[in-house]
């Protein structure tokens, strides 16, 4: 944690973890727009939520997001596209930065962790970009830390086929 | 379990995250902000505080209660209000509501809560507040020194509409 949090600075917290909510999000609701209102709610929740018990920690956004994700997509639209095959991202709704040297690498990344099921990408997410051990994974998505293990663990199987020849 | 990063791992951690835009901080931003100066306004004091009015209205009401004048009755006091009134002498003045008249009236903000911006069908957003109001009345019978007090508690929702640049 920044030491800038401490001491009521949410704009610390929302440049540390912002980024890492929103990429989770979109796991959950792949429309951008349903995304940013799912971590704009969670975001207000959490810091609303410490203010009065300082001693939560940030791991709990990531679940903040996962169950108002859900909670979105019961009530809206959204489930249409929880439901739907992996779709392409619209340009200029990419996951990642990137250069102009390096965008057709960022594609194929954002391409294949699409392909991933839901299952194995949310863990990865949470693993990678997150910076969530294997026990907070657990915690935010309701599993147990082995089954999350396990999760991440296919998820690198299935990507190193697709993108192990750039990596080497 | 928790194992140092593969090569594969550390070729994605390299890509970092896309960060929100300025519009999605903006939001956040808004209801933050409003909450927090919500806080100072409202919960900057101790939280009794703002319960001091319903806790003087209530002391006045039972104030009122206590310090009523002892009706002159002529006969025994028995029977309901009701029985007195009708056993009255003909041509005393009967108590009615109409005698009554107000003395104070007045509204307590306990709370206001914001539930931020909300999409209406309409192109601009509104903020979306909720106002907790106790509003009081008093009312004095003059002619036999009668007080009765009024407390209902209300909620107000307001809608702001927002600019949106």
């Amino acid at each position: 944690m920044r030491p800038g949090q401490q001491d009521g600075d949410w704009r610390a917290l929302w440049a540390d973890y912002g980024p890492k909510l929103l990429l989770f999000a979109r796991q959950q609701t792949p429309e951008l727009g349903a995304a940013e209102d799912v971590v704009q709610e969670a975001f207000v929740r959490y810091w609303k939520s410490r203010q009065k018990s300082p001693e939560l920690t940030p791991t709990l956004l990531f679940t903040l997001v996962k169950r108002i994700a859900t909670d979105y997509a019961r009530k809206s639209a959204a489930r249409r596209w929880r439901e739907a095959e992996a779709q392409a991202l619209n340009e200029g709704e990419a996951y990642f930065e990137d250069s102009f040297a390096e965008r057709d690498r960022r594609e194929l990344v954002e391409a294949t962790l699409q392909a991933l099921p839901e299952s194995q990408r949310e863990v990865l997410v949470l693993k990678i970009w997150g910076d969530l051990t294997f026990d907070e994974i657990g915690k935010t998505l309701d599993l147990s830390p082995n089954t999350a293990a396990s999760r991440y663990r296919y998820a690198l199987n299935q990507l190193r086929g697709l993108l192990a020849p750039a990596v080497s | 379990m928790n194992e140092p990063l593969d090569e594969l791992e550390a070729e994605l951690k390299r890509w970092q995250p896309l960060a929100p835009g300025p519009a999605l901080e903006a939001r956040i931003a808004a209801r933050v902000d409003a909450t927090e100066a919500r806080g100072a306004r409202v919960l900057g004091l101790p939280r009794w505080f703002w319960w001091a009015p319903v806790g003087m209205a209530a002391a006045l009401g039972a104030m009122a209660l206590v310090w009523l004048p002892p009706r002159q009755e002529s006969g025994p006091a028995t029977g309901s209000a009701e029985t007195r009134e009708a056993k009255a002498a003909p041509g005393a003045p009967s108590r009615r509501p109409s005698g009554y008249r107000p003395v104070r009236i007045a509204d307590y903000l306990l709370d206001a809560r914001d539930d931020g911006i909300i999409y209406t069908s309409a192109t601009t957003p509104f903020r979306k507040i909720r106002y907790q109001v106790l509003s009081t009345s008093q009312w004095r019978d003059e002619a036999d020194n009668e007080t009765v007090q009024v407390l209902v508690p209300r909620e107000n929702t307001v809608l702001i509409p927002m600019n949106v640049y």
